[in-house]
């Protein structure tokens, strides 16, 4: 039987009172952009939109979910991140675990370190990276928005640290069992490391799904776009002294309750993909398998 | 062991490698460096073509290819009809089937930002260009350079419409800038020039007060002070003020700007541009606008405003959009800008009504009028169907300058395709209000709505005959069922009473505009120290506006700015200035 | 089992072919797995890293990265002759550093006070919230934020009006410029960041917690003796990584709140190179201060790197 102590059940209670108000606050843009996409488009000009819509009215999203360019690319969007975090995480669990190994059981492991700390923190450029991508036959190719962008040093590093502070009587374990090093890496460090794990897959699901500027450099029509791309053409601040005002232009700049709705209908997935990852931040699995 | 590393690492290296090299190599084949000299395509103008043996109706057969690369965001709202794309619509098929051109694009970029970056990453990829495509002053200049665009006299002398010409002629300002060595390499797409700055007043506000609306720079500081102070939405509470404005990029914009107000003091403007705005002093030569005094006093008063409570206190952390909704919220009672307005943001505040801008001490009344160019069609240098896209504009230019037009297309009398943006029903021709006059939901654009029409964007002719809607406003005013003659009476005819009353307004003030008198690429010194003298500009005004320094900082404000180059880019100007007026 | 020092004094001994071989046949399937990511970054990163080569040149796509003339280090003068230079990269480095050391402790203790949250939906609820915001752009999240810090009836501004303080300009002022994009930086992003340390603490070995409290140790006592020490390395780790970013402000922040009245104290290297951009494309001064950027941070991470082996005996990679 647990027993608390007074002044712990008093910190429990600030404590829930705390992150239930911090969590209201982190909450209440979205509630606002809601509120904004089910208000109607003079409400939203003025601005006057707090948390409630004013004017209800579902034809922003009747717009955007009619909007094929938009589906298509939020189709897209689910494509490359998909297919870029598998890519992703794959390359970068098992560069992670041989780098996990120490210098002395595997000379030159420090040279492999710094070779990617150095692609960490130097980056050629736009225009040197786009030829290359472009040489290696990538434009327009769905491929380019993940082979790129596939390794991830941070994300590397990270795993690398969990893999060393797992137990040493798991890789010993796993030895005497006689298994080599692609089996120790598959079947026993990743399904025990599966809080970290889900983290990298988290880390690097979000960037996929973030990333805007590599769908607008790489593919040359806005069909191909995935949603970052295609959302980032409304969220950028257009500079109307360079370009006329018509009445198509109008139509663009004042229609908020429609740009609301596309970010709220952008945001969602990643939301929801959270909670599903969560059972996975569980307390690893149990060391029992190495007692005894 | 470390051999080996090495020795993998080799092997990989020099795959990688040979794959960069030959991807290069390849590249380095495509036509635009195929050796071809830059006469190639000079002597490709003749009398032969099509459409100069037969204007009217010319098609081009077998059908030209053209491509093209373009800015559109896919954003707009009924723009195009379900399954048409900008790529595939109802103007790409008439191109093909009336014309014989073939349209297709190479690329399609939302921003103005990325479409020129696209553009450079093509060149420096060393990648075929479009046929035919837009661009800024800068771009051409450095297309020029590249060598990978061709000039264009030749075709403009034999295949220019005559009606175009003479509007060139008529600003012949906008071919210097893509005029080098003598031959011009752009076509100016020119802005309707119908943006200009009214005064926009909340009447009903004047009349709840006994207010006239104000006419005179004195008269303003009154109605501000009153709709500051003397509660003219009359709900007892102290939720009004005067003026909505932004200043956070200066005092010039595209809306919720200031210009107006400095026009009062002096023929002066400032601009977030270094390259805005120079005009001549009484000597003749160019002085920048920003460093004048005029400007002095007008900071002043906005001092004056500011410190009672008569504008945005926020005004300089606001961008134009952000501005804006205090007015479209009913906070605000006064707020310059375009005509356009009247549909955005104020829409919702029918209290709304456009003035002349207000007279300043000296009596001066002054906007600032945008650069006319809003860019350059340039032809790729390989191109070898300039004659096509050249008919393709004379048509177009056609239906805006009326049926006397040797181009002109029937077909393009009542709007750009029946049964998108018109409706003929029983012999006459609708363009809004479909179920109002009796036609059948049918025949309607959209048959399930009928206040839906579908405009038009034009692939890359993004320019229009400036002033020439001018003469329309009054007639659709006057009468709101008369006939449009021409595509430009026709965007016109489209807007409501209010939108026209207040374009009435802009017209009425026209020749009371400063403009821009240079109009070259920016100069060596813009580019070292354009972003310094302009940072100091926006800094310097704001910090006399918000009264954190005294209204003489101004003068220190002129010293520090010819200091750090502006001298030297005056200089610069004028040489320019010098070579262009000769 | 395997003892390493037997291992190693029994290789010594061997002659030097069958040593080689005997590594190779040891460590072939490590060199295998990082295959993969080595061949990637070596034609993604490292062959455009090349390319860094235009910072020294005045470059022009038609002249090509050869053709374009060479012009030393005029880009990196330009930086440190400009008149607000100094006050540029003093904004900087003052934001990015405060940036750093909020960022580093507020996402650990949100996740330690996350962690004695037992009812599981509102624990899995409030961690979905407070992620939430990493993923607002800047462009959205500055209009808010204009509204909320508004000196004319801003929900803050009110609140402080309630406490008997006046309203304070947030974006307008300098100082509170600076503070403001601090705040708002952490606000957004320490939901997301303290992910990692909620992993850590769900990696952490119960037996240790159980061991604690049989030793008579009270919840505060267990947090500091057995969760602490559990996240401490990774603490490490990612604490030294973000020293790396020691000259990035955050751009999109700055650029999306910031105005002329606040230039002196939140303008950034990164806005000015912004600017300058502005005046015709600018790749090669963009990309030297880029490259700028890199050599510090690397110094940095180089230096916290050897700083953690020092003090900590942790090596961060």
């Amino acid at each position: 039987m647990r027993y608390y102590s007074n002044t712990y059940k008093t910190f429990l209670i600030v404590n829930y009172i705390f992150i239930g108000l911090l969590s209201l606050a982190c909450i209440m843009p979205l509630i606002h952009i809601l509120a904004v996409s089910l208000s109607s488009r003079d409400a939203a000009t003025a601005n006057i939109v707090n948390f409630l819509p004013i004017d209800f009215t579902l034809a922003a999203y009747k717009e955007t979910l009619g909007n094929d360019n938009f589906l298509r690319a939020l189709w897209i969007g689910v494509q490359r991140t998909v297919l870029g975090t598998i890519l992703s995480i794959g390359i970068t669990m098992m560069a992670a675990y041989s780098l996990s190994k120490e210098n002395y059981r595997f000379k030159g492991r420090n040279i492999y370190s710094w070779y990617f700390i150095i692609i960490m923190l130097f980056n050629g450029g736009l225009i040197p990276t786009y030829l290359v991508v472009s040489n290696t036959g990538l434009i327009d190719t769905l491929w380019a928005l993940i082979i790129p962008s596939a390794v991830n040093v941070w994300n590397m590093i990270l795993m690398l640290n969990f893999f060393r502070n797992l137990p040493q009587e798991l890789e010993e374990a796993a030895l005497i069992d006689g298994a080599g090093h692609f089996r120790t890496l598959f079947s026993i460090f990743i399904p025990v490391s599966m809080p970290s794990v889900a983290t990298i897959l988290l880390f690097t699901m979000v960037v996929h799904w973030n990333s805007w500027f590599d769908g607008i450099i790489y593919m040359t029509k806005i069909n191909d776009y995935p949603l970052a791309s295609f959302l980032h053409t409304i969220v950028v601040k257009e500079n109307f002294t360079e370009v006329g005002v018509d009445l198509a232009t109008l139509n663009q700049i004042s229609n908020r309750t429609v740009k609301s709705s596309q970010i709220f209908i952008g945001a969602l997935p990643i939301l929801l993909v959270y909670p599903f990852l969560q059972k996975y931040f569980v307390k690893g699995i149990v060391m029992g398998s190495v007692k005894g | 062991m470390k051999r080996t590393v090495t020795g993998t690492k080799m092997v990989v290296a020099a795959l990688a490698l040979a794959m960069v090299v030959s991807g290069c190599s390849g590249s380095n084949n495509s036509p635009s460096n195929a050796g071809k000299d830059s006469a190639s395509n000079q002597g490709g103008a003749t009398t032969d073509s099509p459409i100069v043996t037969n204007p009217k109706d010319f098609k081009f057969d077998p059908p030209v290819e053209v491509t093209t690369g373009i800015r559109w965001s896919a954003q707009g709202e009924n723009e195009f009809k379900p399954g048409e794309t900008i790529e595939d619509n109802y103007h790409t098929r008439w191109m093909r089937d009336a014309m014989g051109i073939n349209l297709s694009f190479d690329f399609v970029v939302p921003n103005l930002e990325d479409y020129e970056t696209k553009l450079r990453l093509m060149m420096a990829g060393n990648q075929k260009l479009p046929d035919v495509f837009t661009s800024k002053v800068e771009m051409v200049s450095d297309m020029i350079s590249a060598n990978k665009i061709q000039p264009l006299d030749e075709y403009i002398d034999l295949y220019l419409s005559d009606n175009l010409k003479a509007v060139y002629e008529k600003y012949p300002d906008v071919l210097y800038p893509v005029t080098r060595d003598g031959k011009i390499y752009g076509l100016p797409n020119l802005y309707a020039m119908d943006e200009g700055t009214v005064m926009w007043v909340r009447e009903d506000w004047l009349q709840n007060l006994n207010l006239e609306a104000p006419t005179t720079i004195d008269e303003l500081t009154e109605v501000l002070r009153a709709f500051t102070e003397d509660d003219p939405d009359g709900n007892s509470k102290d939720d009004t003020l005067g003026m909505a404005v932004s200043l956070k990029e200066g005092p010039y914009n595209w809306m919720s700007t200031a210009d107006g107000l400095v026009g009062a003091f002096g023929n002066h403007m400032p601009s977030k541009y270094i390259w805005e705005y120079w005009n001549p002093d009484e000597s003749g030569e160019l002085v920048y606008n920003a460093i004048q005094p005029g400007i002095k006093d007008f900071l002043a008063q906005m001092r004056d405003w500011m410190s009672k409570g008569y504008i945005d206190p926020e005004a300089g952390i606001k961008d134009a959009g952000k501005a804006s909704e205090i007015a479209a919220s009913g906070e605000a009672g006064i707020i310059f800008g375009p005509p356009w307005m009247d549909g955005y943001p104020l829409g919702g505040v029918a209290g709304f009504k456009a003035h002349p801008l207000p007279a300043g001490p000296g009596g001066q009344q002054a906007r600032a009028e945008k650069t006319m160019v809003r860019d350059y069609l340039i032809f790729n240098k390989d191109f070898n169907n300039v004659d096509a896209v050249f008919g393709y504009i004379n048509k177009i230019y056609s239906a805006y300058f009326g049926e006397d037009d040797p181009y002109f297309d029937e077909s393009l009398r009542n709007g750009w395709m029946e049964g998108y943006d018109h409706v003929i029903h029983e012999g006459k021709v609708y363009r809004s209000n479909f179920a109002e006059h009796g036609i059948p939901s049918e025949k309607w654009p959209n048959p399930s709505d009928d206040t839906v029409t579908y405009g038009l964007t034009l692939p890359f002719l993004n320019g229009i005959v400036p002033f020439q809607s001018d003469t329309a406003f009054q007639k659709f005013l006057d009468n709101p069922e008369a006939e449009p003659s021409n595509m430009a009476e026709i965007s016109v005819s489209k807007a409501k009473p209010r939108m026209l009353e207040a374009g009435l307004v802009r017209i009425s003030q026209n020749e009371n505009t400063i403009v821009n008198y240079f109009n070259g690429p920016p100069t060596k010194t813009m580019v070292s120290k354009g972003e310094l003298l302009i940072k100091l500009m926006t800094e310097s005004y704001m910090k006399i506006i918000y009264g954190e320094e005294p209204i003489d900082y101004f003068d220190t404000f002129v010293e520090e700015w010819k200091k750090n180059g502006g001298d030297e880019i005056t200089k610069e100007v004028n040489e320019w200035y010098q070579s262009v007026t000769q | 089992m395997s003892n390493p020092t037997a291992a190693a004094n029994s290789i010594e001994v061997q002659p030097k072919r069958n040593k080689f071989k005997s590594y190779v046949i040891k460590t072939w399937p490590l060199h295998v797995l990082l295959l993969p990511a080595v061949i990637i970054a070596f034609i993604y990163n490292y062959i455009p890293i090349m390319g860094i080569v235009i910072a020294f040149k005045d470059y022009k796509p038609w002249l090509g990265f050869g053709g374009s003339p060479w012009v030393g280090l005029d880009h990196f003068r330009y930086l440190f002759e400009y008149p607000d230079g100094k006050q540029i990269i003093r904004n900087t480095l003052i934001i990015a550093f405060a940036k750093i050391v909020t960022q580093m402790f507020i996402p650990v203790i949100f996740a330690l006070l996350l962690n004695e949250i037992r009812i599981k939906w509102f624990k899995r609820t409030a961690q979905t919230f407070v992620y939430l915001p990493h993923f607002l752009s800047w462009v959205i999240l500055g209009g808010i934020f204009v509204d909320i810090l508004s000196i004319r009836g801003g929900i803050v501004n009110r609140f402080l009006g309630m406490l008997g303080i006046d309203p304070i300009s947030f974006l307008s002022n300098g100082d509170w410029f600076r503070v403001t994009v601090v705040v708002t930086d952490a606000w957004k992003d320490f939901g997301f960041s303290a992910i990692i340390f909620l992993a850590a603490i769900a990696a952490t070995n119960p037996s240790l917690y159980e061991a604690a409290e049989i030793d008579g140790a009270n919840r505060w006592q267990q947090v500091v003796h057995v969760t602490l020490p559990a996240i401490t390395p990774i603490f490490i780790v990612v604490a030294t990584l973000s020293l790396g970013r020691v000259l990035d402000a955050g751009f999109d922040q700055i650029f999306n709140l910031y105005n002329p009245l606040v230039y002196s104290k939140g303008d950034i290297i990164d806005t000015f190179v912004y600017r300058v951009g502005l005046l015709g494309s600018q790749y090669s001064f963009a990309t030297a201060i880029g490259f700028f950027k890199s050599i510090i941070g690397f110094i940095m991470i180089v230096i916290s790197y050897r700083l953690a082996y020092k003090l900590a005996n942790y090596r961060i990679f």
